[in-house]
């Protein structure tokens, strides 16, 4: 019985140790700007580490990936009259086992997207389970969907946005979002949403005016960080929910910031916060 | 013990026959599909090409074996390729620019107005223009991808390696249960020996009941906010309880199994060892999985075995889901006493007041009639 027992388990350790080593794929892809004015891409990513940024100046895009062909699936495809880019990884087809899973997590997946600077991009992020870092400096971003699972992300606005951004939309899932200076998105209409997660948002930037900004906030927490000249009137309706309202006065329902009044730019914030925690934090 | 030894080498052989036989035909399998590309290379990379989610697809007239080049005067209406070789680009070409294993040079004056592909080599931009895409695909990447049908090899492998690693982590439970849960383990498999049907019976009830059960235990806690907080870890019990119940139900199948395996009879003789009883039972499952797995290239007789894989697997569950229900995990024992006859009552005692012993009514002595004298 336990020669038995060794023979099974062995069968089982070993496997087929060559399958890895012949899974791994790489792909370049790159592709000129041409006369192309815009540019719509929609990624669906699922897996490993993705990045986004800004690519070499005569490209319209450039990518760079590397996937387990044996358990993922990666295609790109460009449509030269609407001007869409489409990139996805699917792992739906990966198996389940530790012993594998082990493996993928050593040798995870990874996409790195370049886009063309200096024309409006609108961009439909879907990330499943990923490690993602966005960084959308220099880049004219018309708008931004950003749908995430389990998504450790960062996303950040390094430069002001050259022309508002129309609609901005992050949905942190059940992973953690992290948004640097959302200010320099410009953003006409932004929602920030996050179910059992964890989001947190840097009101900074090169902004002035009015920051509309709509957070749905459920089973998760929320941290908002903004700069002393910023006024902050907020007014989230709130099912248990816990919101950190220190140095906020409530009026007719919303909440103000200290010397809302007298604050040359202002967020207005409105939503829920349903079982969730809401802090503001003020920085220099 | 020697019909148990003959037993314990019949398994081993059978083992080893199974994974012999599938091993040979994982090897004629691969033979059949390296002879294909031998026969036509070139037919095997067009056609991997054209199924890759990155390549495309290209006409075989358009490719050509070595190095090739599409001179300055040259103006190509469709694709051009090279195989092996790498395929310089100094004029114009309609289509797209291919090279397979080698590298795709446009060179100065060179203009490819598609796409310009490299497999296993790169594009090398030295003074000419790509209108399309410039790609490089390390190497075709046609492996079991999403929607796609498993090969016979990939179906074994991983039917083998599911059944081996279920069978794995059951003789841990085996074990874990061996030590902590004997009692109750006995208890179930004694309930399953002496009242199998009523046990199966129970076992599909629970099988059929456990979603709605599960669902209306939901929607009464969703009915509070307190209940609401507690769904997550509610349903998670749940689940834990179901696949707990399941588990120690099949455990003390495969023990009975065991029983019948290595004893003939499990109730003759007592105690027995318990571990490897388990064990043998659980390795009777997993001879009936490995042949079922093994079987992918057998057709309609691999699709029998899976069956029977399958039913056998499913009663056995549902048998030992039953009995543990029945016991409460085994804790208490679910067999009904034996009917004890009522001991007879004579006349002589029938007078008395309620008593263990006839649990009449209370009735007056019987007393003679009084004498003449007396009243």
């Amino acid at each position: 019985m336990k020669s038995l027992l060794f023979v099974l388990v062995s069968l089982f350790a070993l496997g087929d140790p060559a399958a890895d080593a012949r899974g791994w794929r790489s792909l370049t892809a790159s592709r000129p700007r041409g006369t192309v004015d815009s540019l719509h891409v929609v990624l669906r990513y699922d897996a490993g580490t993705v990045t986004v940024g800004a690519a070499a100046a005569p490209l319209l895009y450039r990518a760079s990936a590397r996937f387990d062909a044996n358990e993922q699936r990666l295609s790109r495809s460009f449509n030269p009259v609407s001007n869409t880019l489409r990139i996805g990884l699917d792992s739906s087809a990966m198996r389940t086992s530790a012993r594998r899973s082990d493996r993928a997590r050593n040798n995870e997946a990874r996409l790195d997207l370049g886009l063309a600077a200096g024309i409006p991009l609108d961009l439909d992020l879907d990330l499943g389970a990923t490690r993602a870092r966005v960084d959308l400096s220099a880049l004219w971003v018309g708008a931004l969907r950003v749908s995430s699972g389990a998504t450790e992300a960062d996303l950040t606005f390094g430069t002001a946005n050259p022309q508002p951004m129309r609609d901005l939309f992050v949905d942190a899932g059940v992973g953690s979002i992290t948004i640097h200076q959302l200010g320099n998105a410009h953003a006409q209409r932004a929602t920030i949403a996050s179910t059992v997660g964890n989001v947190d948002v840097d009101l900074g930037g090169d902004w002035t005016g009015e920051m509309p900004l709509t957070m749905r906030v459920a089973l998760a927490s929320a941290t908002l960080r903004a700069p002393r000249d910023v006024g902050i009137a907020m007014r989230l309706s709130k099912r248990i929910a816990n919101i950190d309202s220190d140095g906020f006065t409530e009026r007719d329902g919303v909440m103000y910031s200290t010397g809302y009044e007298q604050a040359k730019r202002h967020v207005t914030i409105d939503g829920s916060a349903t079982l969730a925690s809401v802090d503001v934090v003020w920085k220099d | 013990m020697r019909a148990a030894a003959s037993m314990r080498r019949a398994m081993r052989l059978a083992v080893v026959v199974a994974l012999a036989t599938i091993a040979a035909q994982e090897l004629s399998a691969q033979e059949k599909a390296d002879s294909a590309a031998l026969r036509d290379p070139v037919a095997a990379a067009l056609d991997s090409l054209h199924r890759d989610a990155n390549g495309m697809p290209l006409d075989r007239a358009s490719i050509s074996s070595g190095a090739r080049t599409i001179e300055s005067a040259q103006h190509l209406t469709g694709d051009a390729a090279s195989w092996h070789g790498p395929l310089e680009i100094r004029g114009t070409v309609d289509g797209n620019a291919v090279a397979i294993g080698s590298d795709v040079v446009v060179l100065p004056g060179g203009h490819v107005r598609g796409d310009a592909l490299s497999v296993g080599g790169q594009v090398r931009m030295a003074g000419g223009t790509v209108d399309g895409e410039t790609r490089t695909i390390s190497a075709f990447s046609v492996g079991p991808i999403a929607g796609a049908r498993l090969t016979p090899e990939q179906a074994t492998r991983r039917a083998l390696s599911l059944a081996v690693a279920c069978y794995l982590i059951l003789v841990a439970m085996a074990l874990a249960v061996a030590i902590g849960a004997r009692t109750h383990l006995e208890t179930i498999a004694s309930t399953i020996r002496t009242d199998f049907w009523r046990s199966f019976l129970v076992g599909l009830l629970g099988e059929v009941a456990a979603l709605p059960l599960f669902l209306l235990s939901m929607v009464a806690l969703a009915i509070t906010i307190v209940g609401i907080l507690l769904i997550p870890f509610a349903a998670v019990a749940y689940a834990l309880a179901v696949l707990g119940a399941l588990d120690l139900g099949f455990l003390a199948m495969s023990l009975l199994a065991g029983d019948a395996i290595l004893r003939g009879d499990g109730s003759a003789r007592n105690p027995r060892p318990l571990v490897t009883h388990l064990i043998a039972g659980l390795s009777m499952f997993l001879v009936l999985w490995l042949l079922a797995g093994g079987a992918a290239f057998l057709g309609l007789a691999g699709s029998v075995l899976r069956l029977l894989a399958f039913l056998s697997t499913w009663i056995a569950a549902t048998v030992g889901l039953g009995a543990t229900i029945m016991t409460r995990a085994g804790t208490r024992n679910a067999l009904i006493p034996p009917r004890v006859a009522p001991p007879t009552v004579t006349e002589e005692y029938a007078w008395q007041t309620p008593t263990p012993v006839s649990g009449v009514a209370a009735a007056r002595r019987p007393t003679p009639a009084p004498r003449p004298s007396e009243r």
